[in-house]
């Protein structure tokens, strides 16, 4: 089935079902996508919010406290609802680990286990499978008509769509496999300790590193195929229609190759981009040039009136500024051609505020959508 | 603005750089390297990830520096004509694969890297990867000095959050591990962060308070949980237009395009002054401002000026 062609942001609030927002760290990623959120329940959706590790700040004007890894009511006077998440990957992990395993005592030997709590937090690609879980529960959710999820800041648009597999791939792989089957085979840990890989290994990360490494496989032996299923429908959802895809991105030279790289990416999964968001753009004052401006700072300058000439001369500072960066997000526009493009200007003042939030909201569907 | 950045190239030697996503860590990292070696020094920029774009920013080709071996990028830098920036990649199976060769095991190392075990140890202990990597530095520390291969190593660190959990490793390490020698690798390494003359964490930010803020509660956690210590910090994209301020001060705001621009720049520079006044406020090792260059992509003669601009700032080594 084809997705509907959206022709604006307003389009894609009112109409997606997911909105995943992506893009490399610094781009204001956690912030737009808080922007589109708190302009959906504008229009009446009920709307949930997942975030990464935002800013503290912006934590607080959500009625974040990173205590709870289910979604409260943000206090948003609006026609639809708005609740917020801050995603704690380990919490997400202990959750899916307890609703897979098939008793109480499987449940606690992985829970417990020293080499689990080391996979859960710090494995790559963990927090963006969790990311990826907690999307797929919370779009089975009924309280909720629209998720927007803001991703773990990365260079590899495809770590978030591959978590489910890489951490598979990662359970699954043959060395584990072959670390779990001596004990299939009745052998007791002992014995195969002692095979002289082992024994090497074990002695330079140390034997009880080690022990607990093959103790947490053979625990987890047998709930493999539910974590299957689980990643393999999460797989899923994440590359159908029902999942919009943005792209955040800044005009720095670096971010803008960083966005094209993640929408060539998305390419090769067959994912479009539905929207571009470029973030904290210099604000161009006016249509004219920075060339123009600096001629008339020229002349000022001539009839010795400096105030003018400072005046012009600022505004030829930052009309420069937007032209270089129109021109830097050139090659970004060509790569996302399909897409609905929208700009937000850099304000005077920093955005952290619910208000400050939802004006940029506003302007994300306001602003008329030029290429 | 400029306070208390003497010997900012001599204080250690190692800098690792780090900052939220965003702030330029990268350009920082170039220009620290470019600053040090116009001021006659021998430096040796390591990536831990060969980040696009760091070698170019040095005035090297996108490919150099891509290897472990790495790269020299310039020579004769300085009046002396001494300075030089060589470049490399640090990842942590080629650090394992050196470690496991220093511990006699080169033939198994290789096997354990080709069949994937490498891959059981890099996750089998919380942050073994990151001490293999910080192993690798420290070996590269000790060949430092007149008589050995560099004067200064500069690594572009892990993004901000990974900052704390990258330095962190070799104390985790020390207490989990019960022993053998990643044991005492842990605890060497660990004593190698602690030594202020030996390495220091350069924090980069951009003048606005929520990087700000970020980079307080980092350098807390990196005090708190590793004991290393800072060399000044550096704030980046700076820009104050003191005469747009004293216009808009003076009351002189003309109507349209003009004026709006002049409340802007004033704003954004009254922003810029107060961050940097908090960074001065909050850190007793100084900090450094790098102005605003405006452009959207930066070049390598971009960092050569900001280069200049920090090396008169620092002065030259004794």
């Amino acid at each position: 089935m084809s997705p509907k062609k959206v022709q604006s942001f307003s389009d894609i609030i009112t109409t997606s079902r997911i909105i995943v927002c992506c893009g490399s760290g610094g781009v204001g990623k956690t912030t737009t996508a808080a922007a589109l959120a708190v302009q959906a329940a504008h229009t009446g959706r009920r709307v949930v919010l997942i975030t990464i590790d935002p800013a503290k700040r912006l934590a607080d004007a959500l009625g974040l406290d990173g205590l709870s890894n289910d979604p409260s009511r943000v206090d948003l006077a609006c026609s639809g609802e708005l609740w917020a998440m801050m995603l704690d990957a380990r919490s997400t992990f202990d959750d899916v680990i307890r609703r897979e395993s098939r008793d109480l005592e499987q449940q606690q030997a992985i829970l417990e286990n020293p080499f689990y709590s080391n996979i859960a937090s710090r494995l790559s690609g963990s927090q963006e499978y969790m990311a990826a879980e907690k999307l797929y529960e919370l779009s089975n959710d009924a309280r909720f008509d629209l998720v927007v999820v803001d991703t773990p800041p990365s260079r590899e648009a495809l770590d978030f769509l591959d978590a489910p597999q890489k951490l598979m791939n990662f359970l699954d792989h043959r060395v584990y496999r072959w670390l779990v089957m001596p004990a299939r085979g009745g052998l007791r840990l002992l014995n195969f300790a002692a095979q002289p890989i082992l024994k090497t290994i074990g002695r330079v990360i140390g034997a009880d590193v080690l022990a607990d490494a093959v103790n947490f496989f053979q625990a987890f032996d047998g709930i493999e195929d539910g974590f299957r299923q689980r990643s393999v429908a999460v797989q899923e959802l994440l590359k159908s229609s029902s999942s919009t895809y943005i792209v955040v991105a800044c005009a720095h030279n670096d971010t803008i190759q960083e966005a094209i790289y993640f929408t060539e990416q998305l390419a090769e999964a067959n994912i479009n981009i539905t929207g571009v968001i470029l973030n904290r753009l210099q604000p161009p004052f006016g249509k004219g040039s920075s060339a123009a401006s600096l001629t008339a700072a020229r002349k000022a300058d001539k009839t010795g009136d400096s105030a003018v000439a400072v005046l012009y001369r600022n505004l030829a500072h930052l009309r420069s500024l937007a032209e270089a960066q129109e021109n830097a997000l050139k090659p970004l526009l060509e790569s996302s051609s399909g897409a609905v493009v929208v700009r937000l200007y850099q304000r005077a003042e920093d955005v952290h505020d619910l208000e400050a939030i939802a004006e940029l909201g506003r302007d994300l569907v306001a602003t008329t959508t030029t290429r | 603005m400029n306070k208390k950045i003497d010997h900012m190239f001599t204080m250690s030697r190692l800098l690792v750089v780090a900052g939220k996503g965003g702030v330029g860590k990268t350009t920082v990292t170039a220009v620290i390297a470019r600053a040090s070696a116009d001021a006659g020094l021998r430096v040796l920029v390591v990536t831990l990830d060969s980040r696009p774009g760091l070698a170019e920013l040095l005035g090297g080709s996108p490919s150099d520096g891509a290897d472990y071996d790495g790269t020299m990028i310039q020579t004769h830098l300085g009046a002396a004509k001494t300075g030089s920036i060589q470049m490399r990649t640090v990842t942590a199976g080629e650090a394992l694969q050196d470690y496991l060769a220093t511990q006699g095991l080169a033939l198994l190392a290789k096997r354990l890297v080709s069949s994937g075990v490498v891959g059981v140890v890099a996750s089998a202990a919380p942050g073994i990867d990151d001490l293999l990597v910080l192993g690798k530095l420290k070996h590269l520390v000790g060949l430092t000095g007149p008589d050995g291969d560099h004067d200064l190593i500069i690594v572009d660190g892990p993004a901000a959050g990974h900052a704390v959990s990258f330095l962190q490793a070799p104390a985790a390490m020390a207490e989990t591990i019960s022993g053998g020698p990643l044991r005492s690798q842990a605890i060497e390494v660990r004593s190698m962060l602690q030594d202020p003359q030996k390495c220091r964490v350069v924090m980069v930010t951009t003048p606005e308070t929520t990087p700000v803020n970020e980079l307080i509660e980092t350098t807390e956690k990196l005090t708190q949980s590793v004991g290393v210590a800072f060399a000044p910090v550096i704030v980046n994209g700076v820009d104050i237009s003191s005469e747009v301020s004293s216009l808009v001060a003076n009351g002189e705001i003309p109507d349209g395009v003009l004026g709006d621009a002049m409340r802007y720049r004033a704003t954004r520079s009254a922003l810029h002054l107060q961050a940097i006044d908090r960074v001065h406020e909050r850190m007793a090792v100084g900090s450094f401002a790098l102005p605003h260059i405006a452009t959207a992509s930066l070049q390598a003669h971009d960092v050569v000026v900001l280069a200049d601009i920090m090396r008169k700032a620092v002065g030259e080594p004794a």
